[in-house]
């Protein structure tokens, strides 16, 4: 909780009440072990989608860029 | 496991200095195909099987260095010679359906050369994970950087 309050401009009860909106709707997951409490994303779906669809893209990309290679080297 | 079905689509646009005619033998000529439509440096290749017709499938098993199996299966739905060729395909990871996807390559002759236009519109399923563990660990960044601006941005609600 202080890590992620750290290089935030608000005090910890601030953040503490942010995160509990965002559990609340759902996009953060959080867990309580002793003192200390461990917060991750549960934007899930949404999130891991961009970033699939952003790996997929650099995926096509790359493929893209060795046909370019190919086809120069083809014509020589 | 929750399900869950997202979507989204990305275009690659592309010019080359080779006719359309040559670009598309890229996609047909397997000697060709097998150098450029690969998984990259982090990635052997362990099954490859092309029937390059409508209603031909087609099939790329490989291996990445974290020891991810991604498995490509493709059906091909249409081909216009050095024109178009549209494929639908389904991608799975260890074993595991993760997207299932429609591709549209698109051959458009541009001055001496081609554009090529690359469309990928996509489902993405359930709780899958990215194959590369770079781009895992970049992504994780990425969330955390965005939940810092999230929280930095939205005023207090007291």
């Amino acid at each position: 909780m202080s890590v992620l309050a750290e290089p935030l401009q608000m005090s910890l009860p601030a953040v503490h009440q942010h995160l509990r909106i965002l559990e609340d709707s759902g996009l953060v997951r959080s867990e309580k072990v002793g003192r200390v409490r461990t917060c991750r994303l549960e934007s899930a779906a949404l999130a891991r989608a961009e970033q699939w669809i952003s790996s997929r893209r650099t995926l096509w990309e790359k493929r893209f860029d060795r046909l370019g290679d190919l086809l120069e080297k083809d014509e020589r | 496991m929750t399900r869950s079905a997202t979507h989204g689509s990305f275009t690659i646009e592309r010019h080359y200095e080779a006719s359309p005619a040559r670009v598309f033998r890229a996609f047909t000529d397997p000697s060709a195909k097998k150098i450029w439509f690969t998984g990259g440096d982090d990635w052997t290749q362990t099954v490859r099987e092309d029937d390059f017709r409508v209603d031909g499938h087609e099939r790329l098993v490989g291996t990445w260095k974290d020891g991810t199996v991604t498995d490509y299966r493709s059906r091909y739905e249409e081909i216009v010679p050095d024109a178009r060729i549209v494929n639908a395909y389904r991608m799975f990871m260890n074993d595991v359906l993760i997207s299932v996807s429609l591709a549209t390559v698109e051959f458009h002759p541009d001055g001496e050369g081609t554009k090529l236009l690359f469309t990928e519109q996509l489902t993405c399923l359930d709780d899958y994970t990215d194959p590369d563990a770079k781009d895992r660990e970049h992504g994780v960044g990425t969330h955390l950087d965005r939940l810092a601006t999230y929280l930095e941005r939205e005023p207090a609600l007291h």
